[in-house]
């Protein structure tokens, strides 16, 4: 049994969101296990290189991160990022609130290269800071900025955003609007 | 329009309203020298299109939580839990050590 008493019990509570990231970061349930097998023990075995007080979860989500670009490099298993076939299938407008058809946006987002994802997901998603993300990811902030931008130019893109975009009427929507004006 | 506002918040630039030739020397070493916050306070936010993106970017971003949301539902198959309790097993036994089992 685990004691709960050990600081590593709290990886337990954060497993649902490091699978959900390598499965982005790799887009194949199969890897992302891989990954995250990998970065479990990582984290399990290292727990003392972890400081007490800093954030539990960005230092876990750098070592899954870092456990993905690694076996990247060791297999050559990332399919090369496609443009152009799976783009041209991407031609559903989000309805009337602003969602995507869940399987459009989901496909569009796969085809971002890897550095592109992680950052979309760390701040878009996870809500880390532009610093949290950038030292996760260990590039300079502007770096981050960067391939958000991009990241979300193409998928406005692939998805057709641009072109007559909707009013967005929800609230949570509109106060995240609120916020970064 | 961005005249409009930086005249009216940079006073000393008034009294080059109305006259013809070059701009003073100073006027050109402000914009030099601020030349970055001038881009991202005239150029971003003035642009019609800035509400626009501002849209796009909630909207990716929404639907970016609602499907990293959905993946984080997927239950966590026992396998990682198995593992954490295997390492904490491991960990126990060396711990221990094997004289202790004699």
């Amino acid at each position: 049994m685990i004691n709960n008493r050990d600081p590593r019990h709290a990886i337990l509570e954060h497993l649902p969101a490091l699978r959900a990231f390598a499965i982005s970061l790799s887009r194949d349930h199969a890897i992302a296990d891989d990954v995250l097998q990998d970065a479990i023990i990582k984290a399990w075995t290292k727990f003392d290189k972890f400081t007490p007080g800093t954030n539990l979860r960005a230092w876990l989500f750098t070592i899954v991160r870092n456990e993905y670009y690694s076996m990247r490099r060791k297999n050559r298993n990332e399919v090369a990022d496609v443009d152009g076939a799976m783009a041209a299938r991407l031609s559903v407008k989000p309805d009337h609130d602003g969602r995507l058809q869940f399987n459009d946006f989901e496909k569009a987002f796969a085809t971002l290269p890897a550095e592109q994802r992680e950052v979309l997901i760390l701040v878009g998603a996870e809500g880390f800071s532009y610093d949290e993300a950038a030292e996760m990811c260990g590039v300079a902030i502007g770096t981050v900025k960067s391939r958000i931008n991009r990241g979300r130019a193409r998928l406005t893109d692939l998805l057709d955003l641009d072109d007559g975009a909707p009013e967005l009427t929800d609230k949570a929507t509109q106060a995240i609007i609120s916020a970064g004006s | 329009m961005l005249r409009d506002r930086f005249s009216s918040q940079n006073t000393f630039l008034v009294s080059t309203e109305g006259t013809k030739g070059p701009l003073p020397a100073f006027v050109y070493r402000y914009i030099s020298a601020n030349l970055f916050t001038l881009e991202s306070k005239f150029t971003m936010s003035d642009t019609p299109d800035h509400d626009k993106q501002m849209r796009i970017n909630a909207m990716i971003d929404e639907n970016l939580k609602r499907v990293y949301g959905d993946l984080q539902k997927d239950s966590i198959p026992n396998k990682f839990k198995d593992l954490l309790i295997i390492l904490a097993a491991q960990e126990a036994e060396e711990k221990i050590g094997p004289d202790e089992y004699d």
